[in-house]
């Protein structure tokens, strides 16, 4: 049993040091090497990760990523294939340490503590926020109009106290997202407390939401990360130029419109701080 | 003034107990007190009703009503109260008709406070239907022949004679049941209903300050948990007979 023991904390420890051995190497050299660029995407977060009917992947990030493959091409000097690693909100930052995928963008608020597990690549390239999903028949026009009223929320969720004390509304917290959007369905509350994204891809999938809307100003807006492993300076570079390229030539903007997705101000905001620079 | 105090608290010894200077969480978790106790005091009574008159059918002659009983108690005894819960909420509560609320607008039958008495007090009814099962079979049957030879019928025999001996019996029991529901209301927290837990986990998630309101949370419930029991065992010494049962 001893013996057993021994040598399965053996076989962890040469992982761990594999594992170091893969962040040891330049992230860009293994892509020319192989002439593959292995992204951690999502399929989950429509319009920005979906599948359609044939199964094929698409979305507004997937077209990021098409685009930051044609700049690797060019900068590499040879073809780069893509190949897609669908990830989760529960396993994206992991596979990223693990080398499973050598770049990850995936719906991901960038926070401080995740800077401190991955290299975030600034400036970000998108940002969400707090809207209220909620029938159109309900013809609520403003944030105060939501006075006196129950509405659905997410357990856990920090601005649930920040957006009751401000707008004095009562709110109903649920487990989950799915839950909580059941309940909006069922007409426990006046409307969903919700993502903005999320909320967009609800209304993006039809059915009961096409008589719901998304009315609100957006509030608490907090920006999106793609993300790489640390020390890969020239990767991470090449990275932010091509974001700051978006920003400038308003590609985020542009694919907002393609993908349905009502026009963010935080997008209209960067586009402008870009282009004076 | 006390509001300084543990504002200094959390400055001095880093103890953040919102609850007492910031006005949204104080509010937040009285609130919550207040649903709680409501709720628990709703659950009591429904509960112990469900209990006397489940334990009553039981008895019944005719056999539909004691399967009828016995199917409710399997069903309620058998399945976890959480997933009983969501049963009842989503699955029941959703094809529910919607009423008028007269502001114009609708909302569903029942809302989640509704459902969440109806759920727990179901729960605990189905124990307390055993709980005076056990209380009606402990009373001699001496006793209930002593009543019909004294001309009283089945129903006024129960109600007289055989309920007070049995409730009497039952209360130990009775007391544990009800103090297990009680903490058991927590689980509201899965439908939204703004309880002491759903407060709690409200002004941690904003403020941070989770050790401090987990402690909170725990004291509360040790003092109204404290209070049903003082309060019980003050009915349990109220209804003694003296000499009966000793």
């Amino acid at each position: 049993m001893q013996k057993l023991l021994r040598s399965a904390a053996l076989a962890i420890a040469m992982a761990a040091l594999g594992g170091a051995a893969v962040q040891a190497e330049e992230t860009l050299d293994k892509i020319k090497q192989s002439g593959k660029f292995v992204v951690g995407i999502k399929v989950d977060y429509r319009p920005f990760g979906y599948r359609n009917e044939k199964g094929e992947m698409l979305g507004l990030e997937h077209d990021l990523v098409a685009d930051i493959a044609e700049r690797l091409s060019a900068k590499l000097g040879k073809k780069i294939e893509v190949e897609k690693v669908v990830v989760t909100a529960q396993n994206r930052m992991q596979f990223l340490q693990q080398g499973r995928i050598d770049f990850m963008i995936a719906t991901m608020n960038d926070t401080p503590e995740r800077r401190k597990i991955v290299d975030i690549i600034e400036p970000n390239y998108y940002a969400s926020g707090v809207n209220l999903l909620t029938r159109k028949s309900n013809g609520i026009k403003t944030w105060e109009d939501l006075k006196g009223k129950t509405v659905c929320t997410l357990q856990g969720a920090w601005y649930n106290k920040m957006l009751t004390e401000k707008y004095g509304f009562t709110a109903q917290p649920y487990a989950g997202p799915n839950e909580a959007a059941q309940a909006t369905l069922d007409n426990r509350c006046i409307g969903f407390l919700d993502d903005d994204a999320h909320a967009a891809s609800l209304l993006l999938g039809g059915g009961p939401w096409s008589e719901f809307e998304v009315p609100l100003e957006t509030q608490a807006e907090a920006p999106w990360g793609m993300a790489i492993r640390f020390q890969n300076p020239e990767l991470k570079d090449m990275l932010s130029k091509a974001t700051a390229e978006w920003h400038r030539k308003g590609t985020i903007a542009a694919l907002e419109k393609k993908w349905g997705i009502k026009s963010t101000k935080w997008v209209q905001t960067m586009q402008e701080k870009h282009k004076s620079q | 003034m006390v509001a300084e105090w543990f504002r200094q608290l959390k400055e001095s010894a880093n103890v953040n107990l919102t609850i007492f200077y910031d006005r949204f969480d104080g509010l937040t978790y009285l609130n919550g007190l207040a649903t709680t106790v409501k709720l628990s005091a709703a659950c009591l009574v429904l509960s112990v009703v469900f209990g006397i008159g489940g334990a009553w059918l039981q008895r019944s002659g005719w056999a539909p009503l004691r399967w009828l009983v016995n199917g409710y108690v399997a069903f309620f005894r058998n399945t976890p109260p959480l997933a009983q819960l969501y049963f009842f909420y989503f699955g029941v509560g959703s094809i529910m008709p919607l009423i008028p609320d007269g502001a114009g607008g609708t909302h569903r039958l029942f809302d989640n406070f509704q459902w969440a008495v109806i759920s727990m007090s179901l729960f605990a009814g189905a124990f307390n239907v055993e709980i005076f099962r056990a209380g009606i079979e402990a009373v001699p049957k001496a006793t209930t022949d002593a009543a019909e030879a004294l001309g009283y019928s089945r129903f006024k025999a129960y109600i007289h004679i055989v309920l007070p001996l049995a409730f009497r019996i039952s209360l130990p029991a009775l007391n544990n049941n009800l103090v297990t529901m009680v903490k058991g209301t927590t689980i509201a927290y899965a439908i939204g209903v703004p309880e002491l837990l759903t407060a709690s986990a409200t002004i941690w998630n904003a403020s941070t300050n989770i050790p401090e309101m987990m402690n909170v949370l725990m004291i509360t419930f040790l003092a109204l948990v404290g209070i049903l029991v003082v309060v019980m065992h003050r009915i349990e010494r109220a209804l003694h007979i003296p000499g009966y049962n000793r």
